[in-house]
């Protein structure tokens, strides 16, 4: 099985690191820009993995957490994938005022805000990628995976060996922290087959 | 006589995309390129050799763009710089121009952006 | 689009199918003004297109909530991507009849709204579509998964208790006492447990009949949910003999809980077809050991009280 997957030679890496990176800070600045706040990026991840070693590789990502909201949303067109956004526990309270919800947060509305959060950060950093190498990307809808749950269990649960179907996965992480407040945001954006050879080819269109 | 150019970025991508743009834009022009991949290697260049222009990016290891920055200022060495960021937030372009740099472009670089940048820094 | 382009083919077709898709559309321009309003939404809404078109969408429905509105037409204009909203968190962005008025339990059509944005020029957004999706159905569904989930939950209650004397049956006190006994085993927690058994029962059955018996076992089962802490496990382990486990406690307190059981069983009053049944039970006792290896071991223990009580003349707790 593991003769399938993919080897991707330094320059290959340093590709998607750099394609990831500005779509980042496409989405970046997109959040800046809408919250009217600095949004302090970091260095993306890229990193290719089978599906046994999924849980390991994203525990390892995803330490700064331990409890997390988050949510799922596809994409889907030249490239097609899924990203998982996750949120630090009191994400929703550290931007609600910035989101323009003076009132108190209930449940619903909290999830309104983590669907909207993840819908602008998703939307504008895939919007990013795929503007980079020249495609129109489609977007379901997001849809809540958890709130406020070990990312442990959301890690188990997602991930669990028997709903796996897949061999390998290409993960792509960013992360997005608020100056002066206490919101931490990542995303994982997974892609497979298909949509890896179509950004590994994309290269040709910079050079 | 031929133009100096150091481009600095941790990304052999991204130097590559600034070559190819600059060659194309500067297509009469015999170009020199010298590279970095960090803020310490540009600095020694710097140093060592006349350079003309200087592309830098932000976000590197060893020593990042803001760092070079505030040493191209301290130490009073005369360089045009254009960063090159991906981070492309309005704080981010305020502070490069505080650290004196002439011009601030969006990754890719666009070499048909850059060009009233260069025009304007006079290498030319 | 231009005037020469109205009455083109093209136009008509687009037009025509805007209209019979069973989807709300509905297009603003960045001035809030209304572009499209499609025959979904003047169906629902029994608003006429001609009647509101080029003008101000709060103004034609002030009833929209306006800053949350705002809010989502930001994001797709500024940041050039879809908006989604769910029923789930906010039921619809038009309140509109459902179409299920006989069997639907519904007061309104719940949505799934999505918000595009339209380039009409490259780079700049120039209009919004708001699609509007009926969803009524999907919330009917998960209502009733919910509804049956809860039942099932219910169910699975029920299905851990005994129906005649409501402590649980013999396979849940077994499975909550494996889990204790390995709680003992792992974590170094005490643990005891008796087995109660009615004197005589077959005697009651025999001379008062088996309804006789059967109030004698319920009663018994009232007494033990009663009177047991509520962290004991009150079980019936087969015919006429019952099981507590006593989490984290150790033989003296179990002895003292045991006799006072025995002496409240002794004293319980049961009267059937008006006549009294005078009751006793015998009872046995253990307590767990770290030899003991399994938790059918610290139930045998108990048996062997059991019986040695009976040996002795009934009425009594006995720790082997």
């Amino acid at each position: 099985m593991s003769s399938n997957i993919p080897e991707f030679t330094e320059d290959e890496y340093d590709f998607l690191g750099e394609i990831t990176n500005m779509a980042m800070g496409q989405a970046g600045s997109a959040l800046a820009e809408f919250l009217e706040v600095f949004v302090e990026l970091s260095v993306p991840m890229v990193k290719i993995v089978e599906a046994g070693q999924i849980i390991p590789v994203l525990s390892d990502m995803t330490q700064e957490y331990k409890e997390v909201s988050a949510t799922r949303q596809a994409f889907y067109n030249s490239i097609s994938g899924e990203v998982i956004s996750l949120f630090n526990k009191d994400a929703c309270v550290a931007v609600a005022d910035l989101m323009g919800y003076d009132e108190q947060l209930d449940p619903a509305k909290e999830e309104e805000l983590i669907l909207e959060l993840s819908n602008i950060l998703v939307g504008a950093c895939i919007n990013g990628l795929g503007g980079l190498i020249k495609t129109e990307v489609s977007f379901s809808k997001p849809a809540i995976l958890c709130e406020r749950m070990p990312i442990k269990d959301l890690l188990n649960s997602v991930f669990a060996p028997e709903k796996l179907n897949w061999d390998y996965t290409l993960i792509l992480k960013v992360d997005f922290k608020l100056e002066e407040r206490e919101f931490k945001s990542d995303l994982l954006i997974f892609m497979s087959d298909e949509s890896i050879e179509v950004l590994r080819n994309s290269s040709d269109k910079f050079l | 006589m031929a133009l100096t150019i150091l481009t600095t970025d941790d990304s052999k991508f991204q130097r590559n995309v600034i070559k190819k743009e600059l060659t194309a834009l500067l297509k009469d022009r015999e170009i020199t390129f010298f590279e970095a991949t960090n803020g310490l290697e540009a600095l020694s260049l710097l140093k060592s050799e006349k350079i003309d222009l200087m592309f830098l990016d932000l976000t590197m290891p060893e020593m990042d763009g803001y760092q070079v920055l505030g040493k191209i200022q301290e130490e009073g060495i005369d360089i045009k710089v254009i960063v090159v960021s991906a981070d492309i937030q309005p704080k981010a372009l305020k502070r490069v121009q505080e650290l004196g740099a002439v011009g601030f472009v969006k990754k890719p670089m666009d070499g048909k952006k850059a060009e009233p940048i260069i025009l304007k820094s006079g290498v030319l | 689009m231009s005037q020469e382009n109205i009455d083109s083919p093209a136009f008509l077709l687009h037009q025509g199918i805007t209209d019979s898709l069973n989807i709300g559309i509905l297009v603003i321009n960045r001035a809030r003004k209304i572009i499209i309003w499609n025959k979904f939404m003047e169906t629902y809404s029994k608003v006429k297109a001609k009647d509101i078109l080029g003008k101000d969408l709060y103004e034609c429905f002030p009833e929209l909530p306006r800053p949350w509105v705002e809010r989502k037409l930001k994001s797709v204009f500024l940041l050039k991507s879809h908006s989604f909203t769910s029923w789930q968190q906010r039921p619809y962005l038009f309140r509109f009849p459902h179409n299920r008025p006989i069997t639907g339990d519904v007061d309104f059509m719940y949505q799934d709204c999505a918000f595009v944005p339209i380039s009409l020029k490259e780079e700049e957004v120039g209009c919004v579509c708001i699609a509007i999706f009926d969803v009524t159905d999907v919330y009917i569904y998960q209502s009733k998964l919910d509804e049956a989930s809860e039942t099932m939950e219910t169910l699975e209650k029920l299905s851990q208790r005994d129906g005649l004397t409501g402590v649980y049956n013999r396979r849940h006190v077994e499975k909550e006492l494996g889990a204790r006994f390995k709680e003992a085993r792992e974590g170094g927690k005490d643990l005891s447990m008796m087995i109660i058994d009615l004197d005589h029962f077959k005697k009651i059955n025999d001379t008062r009949g088996h309804l006789a018996g059967d109030e004698v076992l319920r009663k018994l089962g009232h007494l033990l949910l009663s009177d047991m802490r509520k962290e004991d496990i009150v079980g019936r382990y087969g015919g006429e003999e019952f099981i507590v486990v006593m989490p984290n406690t150790q033989m003296g307190s179990a002895m003292e809980i045991a006799e006072k059981l025995r002496k409240a069983i002794e004293n319980m009053a049961v009267v059937y077809e008006n006549e009294p049944i005078p009751v006793t039970a015998s009872i046995g006792l253990s307590q767990f050991r770290h030899e003991m290896l399994d938790y059918k071991e610290i139930i045998k223990e108990s048996d062997d009280g059991l019986y040695k009580a009976k040996e002795s003349g009934r009425n009594c707790v006995i720790c082997p």
